[in-house]
């Protein structure tokens, strides 16, 4: 039997072997027995294998796309194939190696094929999602680039200029990512790419400290798309920005129809965050879980031993650490060791925060040795992140621009570093018309504006250059323990008095 | 017979001085025959209709043969002639005698035997004289020989011969006019003095319209003159007409018979002016020929003037005196406008001013009107009644010429007609162009000149859109149009699909789009993109509002300079709660209410601002729109036609500012940026320096052109100069402020 197989198994290798070779040295269909030529072939393929991306069915795509690959190499939609190899890698597989072979692969070997563009684009988006360095933002940059002027038609460009200006913003030129997220918007505005890139220029508008040209364009976004995704989170960026920028001053107040209780899971809460589609997860050492609440009903709930912060990682994952693990959403939970004085190895203990860094690298705060540790993906100790100094730290954040965030409570500061732990700057938690002794918590809106919640005195809202732009809830918040920004700028709060979530808006 | 010889060879001597001008004088004799005219242009038979190829062989080789012999002839051996001379009759007498001689082949030989029958008798062979010239005669009984040209001995010569052949005939008839033939050849129209006729037996036939044919057996003797005398009995009768004024058709059964004219005789002034005529313009009596006996329908015609039908019964053979006619004249008027005014008029082929124009004491009846301008036309056949005043709008279409399909594969080739045909049915149905059809040889030639064809104006890969731009415009002045139309026909789904090449004078690259030949749908697809008038301007409020959640009511972010909302009184920062009674839960609805009314309508709005509400009665605006660079629901060529024709019909405009600004914008979709640097030049210069689009919009645009084209430094000063107008807009007067946009550009 196994014989019979082997040899079924040897003919249809034959048979494509003789395709191939037919392809190769050019021979007509009727040649071929199946009277199908090469290019038909070939074609099919590519269909069949785009067909199982859709379907989510990855090996089934890549068995389809690699035998175009090995079979069909000289039929014009290798380079098809070898771009979809790379997207399925990508999209599906998230193995981030092998799908840049395969766009490097099109874009070495077909620079003049129709898949070369795309290549080069997803060369330049692999290189910009995982850079951890200003020098990769600028290679990834140097990509999309390249794509622009090498194929100036392509259907590729305005993805090209999108990503461009991401890349800008992640480098902290807000006026050169508007730039290009407005060639977008004006010389493409019929492409799928348009909303996205509109929506970037209010937000790098906002950024660059021009919020009142950020409402007009978040507007303009609204007014051409009311109901789609994109104007939906405009209205929520309108809402946010008009709060803080429309009067002389910000404008919040108590919402006297919103108080939030949940039994055990709003007792001794530790942390909250909010999803952009307005999922709250709350992180209760009572509970010992983290429990996710759409439209105020619980829609999940992870068990978690004495959770002490949320975080999201750059991909998105919900990042809880517990005193002794993490758990990255749903999936699984991790533990981290490191050498003592004697250089055994002692897992912690005392874990006050965690963050996932989008190289696969991880960094955890720990009370007890007073540092950020940073660890390699499979957990292996790199170094102590941001130097050798001690620090006690209850947050570790992502901001939008890629930058690890850390609260120091010993320090009394916010510090932003880069993901290869280089210090980019710093803000004071005492300053004109402020002195913040008891933060328990910080949240960063997409204005980059620190929201520092103190446990005396409220949420404090400081300006990215750490001047003060409002402080709110000082009289009406009892313990505030925990605090998270919604997608439209409300700020809840967690009042650790009355064991209740309330909203200020 | 040495005195004649003298005489001939002192004539030769002198002919010879000029011998190169008698063989001209030869070619231009055989050419300027009217047959040998006719023959060179198109062939003929012995009857003048069709020569064979063969035959015209022949012809060529007997011209050729002639005028070497009239060389010969003319020279000092003219003996040498003679052999040429019987070479032509032996090649001519021989076609004759098949009966495929051509009439200008029966002059060559006259010519032939003149020369020849000379010839010999220079050289004294005078039986050999005698006998060429008898079948000279024979063949052309009135050929004569003259003194001043010929030697007079020849001349008597000839004479002598002639006599013995020759005899005359006299036809005379009454009434005279009629037609007299010979053996069925026509010989001349009575009365005639006595003609040459080869001696012999014929029947002789006269013939006049109107009157019964006669024939009659006559014998001609040599030398002797025969007389014909005939009374033709009529059978058919004469009408005779007088009109007021003259040169009235008279239409008889529907066929024109004659024209009145002349003026009326003195005689009858006295009886027509009894009669209400005025003798001046009344026609003399004018006759009708040949009317056949039984009833009959008149009808009097005359352009500008009323026609007249009447009936006539004709029942004798005999002249009848029409009852005199007067016709009404027949006038009428047209009042043109046209959208641009300023349009050339050209009625029935005369200009006739411009528009705005009242043109008056029209005749009645169709004309062909064309209204003419730098963009476009307007063509209209009307027909005016009498005294009718009509007054047409004339929209000025732009014309597209439709220069025919291309076939992309040599399967495709077969079909180029078919589908040829199926691509004009499916453009008949465009109503917002003029589609023409020019000759392909002429636009051949106009597109060789510029060493072009009719495939580099399609979109491909490395095209040269300089040259393509450069040969739209001049094809476009060569043909009196603004765009053009390829189709190809490819290998794939022929005769069911043709992909269109829309190009607009001045573009550098076509617009493709693929039509169906097979769809029955007359709106859909290319038809459908064809007649769709781009709107580059929309209502305008002034009001730039946000969506706040939790908010009542839309926060006003700001109020755009100088528009409707400024000039209301309206403020940033106030709330606006409703619009026309309608409560404002988001901009978009607000926008959508102002885009239906029109401009100048009035929006009634409540704001409210700490607490206190009011009303605003505010009026409409409107802004103009600048097209989407990349769009691609938009036929950018087809815009462009548009745009154009804004830009030539109101030179000077506002409007045609805008045009301008608009093709620089397309241009720079195409990626022609000296096209667009042309344009935003053009634009800052007319556009006003106001808020919203204007001047600051141009120079912005002309900042980003010469930042792409490597000129930084003028970039730089444009963006400044951009800026510095106060409240400048993209997009529309809502649009991004200029001023923002150049911050965020690179140095500025």
């Amino acid at each position: 039997m196994k014989a019979v197989w082997k040899s079924k198994g040897c003919l249809r290798g034959m048979i494509r072997a003789a395709a191939a070779a037919a392809a190769t040295l050019g021979l007509g269909a009727s040649m071929l027995p199946a009277q199908i030529l090469p290019d038909e072939q070939a074609r099919r393929l590519l269909e069949d294998g785009r067909s199982a991306i859709r379907q989510g069915k990855l090996k089934q795509a890549l068995d389809n796309l690699n035998t175009i690959v090995t079979g069909f190499a000289n039929t014009d939609v290798v380079d098809d194939a070898l771009l979809e190899i790379g997207q399925a890698h990508f999209r599906l597989g998230d193995d981030i190696e092998k799908a840049r072979a395969a766009f490097g692969e099109v874009a070495r070997r077909y620079p003049q094929g129709n898949a070369a563009a795309g290549a080069f684009y997803y060369l330049g988006w692999l290189t910009l999602r995982n850079a951890a360095t200003r020098a990769q933002v600028e290679e990834a940059l140097a990509q999309f680039s390249r794509l622009c002027r090498l194929y100036p038609k392509s259907e590729w460009v305005p993805r090209a200029l999108h990503a461009s200006g991401l890349a800008h913003r992640r480098a902290g030129r807000h006026a050169e990512c508007v730039q290009f997220q407005r060639r977008v918007v004006f010389e493409y505005p019929r492409d799928d790419v348009a909303p996205a890139a509109q929506y970037e220029v209010g937000r790098c508008l906002a950024l660059g400290g021009k919020p009142a040209q950020a409402l007009e364009e978040y507007q303009r976004l609204r007014n051409q798309h009311p109901a789609g995704e994109w104007g939906v989170r405009a209205l929520d960026r309108t809402t946010a920005l008009w709060r803080l920028y429309g009067g002389e001053t910000p404008s919040f107040t108590l919402d006297p129809g919103f108080a939030f209780t949940a039994g055990n899971v709003t007792k001794n809460v530790r942390d909250m965050l909010m999803t952009e589609d307005g999922v709250l997860w709350i992180a209760s050492s009572k509970a010992g879980s983290v429990a996710a609440f759409a439209d105020g009903r619980m829609s999940q709930s992870l068990s978690l031993m004495k959770p002490q912060a949320l975080a999201f990682s750059a991909q998105g994952d919900l990042i809880a650490a517990g005193e002794s693990a993490v758990r990255v959403g749903s999936r699984d939970i991790h533990t981290f060791a490191v050498p003592d004085d004697r250089e055994e190895m002692k897992p912690l203990d005392r874990i006050s925060a965690a963050l996932l860094l989008m190289n696969g690298e991880w960094l955890v705060s720990d009370l007890r040795h007073k540092a950020i540790f940073r660890f390699d993906p499979e957990h292996k100790l790199l170094d102590r992140f941001g130097g050798r100094s001690e620090r006690v730290v209850s947050r570790l954040l992502l901001d939008d621009e890629g930058a690890v965030v850390v609260l120091d409570q010993r320090e009394r500061c916010v510090e932003f570093f880069d993901p290869s732990g280089q210090r980019l700057r710093r803000i004071d938690l005492k300053g004109a018309g402020f002195d913040l002794r008891r933060v328990v918590d910080m949240a960063i809106d997409p204005q980059r504006n620190l929201n520092i919640l103190d446990e005396r005195s409220g949420v404090w809202i400081l300006t990215p250059e750490g001047r003060l732009l409002a402080s709110i809830g000082g009289d009406s918040l009892g313990k505030p323990q925990a605090l998270a920004l919604s997608p439209d700028g409300a700020i809840l709060v967690y009042d650790g008095k009355l064991d209740r979530v309330v909203r200020f808006q | 017979m040495l005195d004649h010889r003298k005489h001939e060879e002192s004539r030769l001597r002198r002919v010879h001085r000029r011998r190169l001008c008698i063989v001209a004088w030869a070619f231009t004799l055989i050419s300027s025959m009217p047959e040998a005219r006719d023959c060179a242009a198109q062939p003929s038979s012995a009857s003048d209709s069709v020569v064979p190829e063969s035959i015209q062989a022949e012809m060529q080789s007997a011209q050729e043969l002639l005028t070497h012999a009239t060389v010969e002839f003319e020279g000092p051996s003219q003996s040498r002639s003679i052999v040429l001379f019987d070479r032509i009759v032996e090649k001519l007498e021989g076609l004759k005698r098949q009966e495929q001689l051509p009439l200008h082949g029966e002059e060559i030989l006259a010519q032939v035997y003149d020369l020849q029958g000379r010839a010999y008798f220079n050289i004294g062979l005078q039986e050999k004289t005698a006998q060429v010239f008898r079948r000279l005669i024979q063949m052309k009984p009135q050929y004569t020989l003259h003194k001043d040209q010929v030697s007079p001995k020849i001349v008597a010569f000839f004479n002598s011969v002639k006599k013995e052949l020759v005899g005359y005939l006299a036809v005379s008839s009454k009434p005279p006019g009629a037609r007299v033939a010979l053996d069925g050849t026509f010989l001349s129209i009575t009365d005639f003095f006595p003609i040459e006729v080869l001696a012999g037996d014929y029947s002789v036939e006269i013939s006049r319209e109107g009157y019964q044919t006669e024939s009659r057996n006559v014998s001609i003797a040599p030398r002797i003159t025969e007389t014909v005398e005939v009374a033709l009995t009529r059978t058919a009768a004469s009408g005779f007409f007088v009109t007021q004024p003259t040169g009235v058709e008279i239409w008889i059964d529907g066929a024109l018979r004659v024209v009145t004219g002349g003026s009326l005789h003195p005689a009858a002034h006295e009886e027509f002016k009894a009669l209400g005529f005025d003798p001046a313009q009344t026609s003399a009596r004018t006759e009708a020929p040949n009317i056949l006996l039984g009833p009959h329908t008149i009808e009097f015609r005359k352009r500008c003037f009323e026609s007249i039908q009447t009936s006539f019964d004709v029942e004798e053979a005999k002249d009848y005196d029409i009852e005199p006619v007067r016709l009404q004249e027949s006038l009428a008027s047209l009042r043109l406008v046209s959208d641009p005014p300023g349009a050339k008029i050209i009625l029935d082929g005369e200009p006739k001013g411009a528009t705005p124009a009242y043109l008056d004491g029209l005749c009645s009846g169709s004309h062909n009107l064309e209204v003419r301008h730098a963009a476009g036309k307007f063509v209209q056949e009307i027909i005016l009644a009498r005294n009718e005043e009509l007054s047409l709008d004339c929209p000025i279409r732009p014309s597209l010429a439709f220069l025919g399909v291309l076939a992309e594969s040599f399967a495709a080739e077969r079909y180029l007609t078919e589908a040829d045909t199926r691509v004009g049915i499916k453009l008949a149905e465009v109503r917002s162009l003029n589609i023409v059809r020019p000759p392909i040889e002429r636009v051949n030639q106009a597109l060789r000149s510029e060493g072009l064809t009719l495939a580099d104006l399609l979109p491909k890969a490395g095209g040269d859109p300089e040259r393509v731009r450069k040969a739209t415009e001049m094809l476009s002045a060569a043909l009196d149009v603004q765009g053009f139309l390829i189709a190809a026909l490819s290998e794939q789904q022929i005769l069911r699909n043709v992909t269109l090449s829309l190009l607009a004078a001045g573009s550098s690259l076509a617009d493709t789009r693929e039509a169906s030949l097979v769809d029955t749908d007359s709106k859909a697809g290319i038809i459908e993109d064809l007649d769709h008038l781009a709107s580059l301007s929309r209502t305008w409020s002034g009001l730039i509002t946000i969506d706040v959640k939790h908010q009542r009511g839309l926060p006003v972010l700001r109020v755009g300079q100088g528009g409707p909302a400024e000039r209301a009184g309206i403020r940033a920062g106030e709330i606006l709660i409703s619009a026309d009674g309608k409560t404002l839960a988001s901009t978009h609805e607000l926008l959508e209410l102002v885009a239906a009314k029109k401009p100048d309508a009035a929006l009634r709005l409540i704001v409210e601002q700490s607490g206190t509400s009011r009303v605003v009665e505010l009026t409409l605006g409107m802004t103009p729109v600048e097209v989407a660079l990349n769009d691609q629901g938009i036929l950018y060529n087809r815009l462009m036609l548009d745009l154009r024709q804004e830009l030539d019909g109101r030179p000077g405009t506002e409007s045609a500012a805008f045009a301008r600004l608009n093709l620089g914008l397309c241009a720079l979709h195409f990626g022609d940026l000296a096209a667009a640097h042309e344009h935003f030049l053009a634009a800052a210069r007319d556009l006003p320096r106001r808020p919203g689009l204007g001047r600051g919009t141009a120079l912005y645009h002309l900042g980003v052109v010469l930042e792409r084209l490597g000129y930084s430094k003028e970039a730089l000063e444009s963006y400044r100069a951009a800026a510095a107008v106060e409240g400048a807009t993209v997009i529309d007067n809502d649009g991004p402020l200029v001023k923002d946009l150049v911050s965020e550009a690179p140095g500025a």
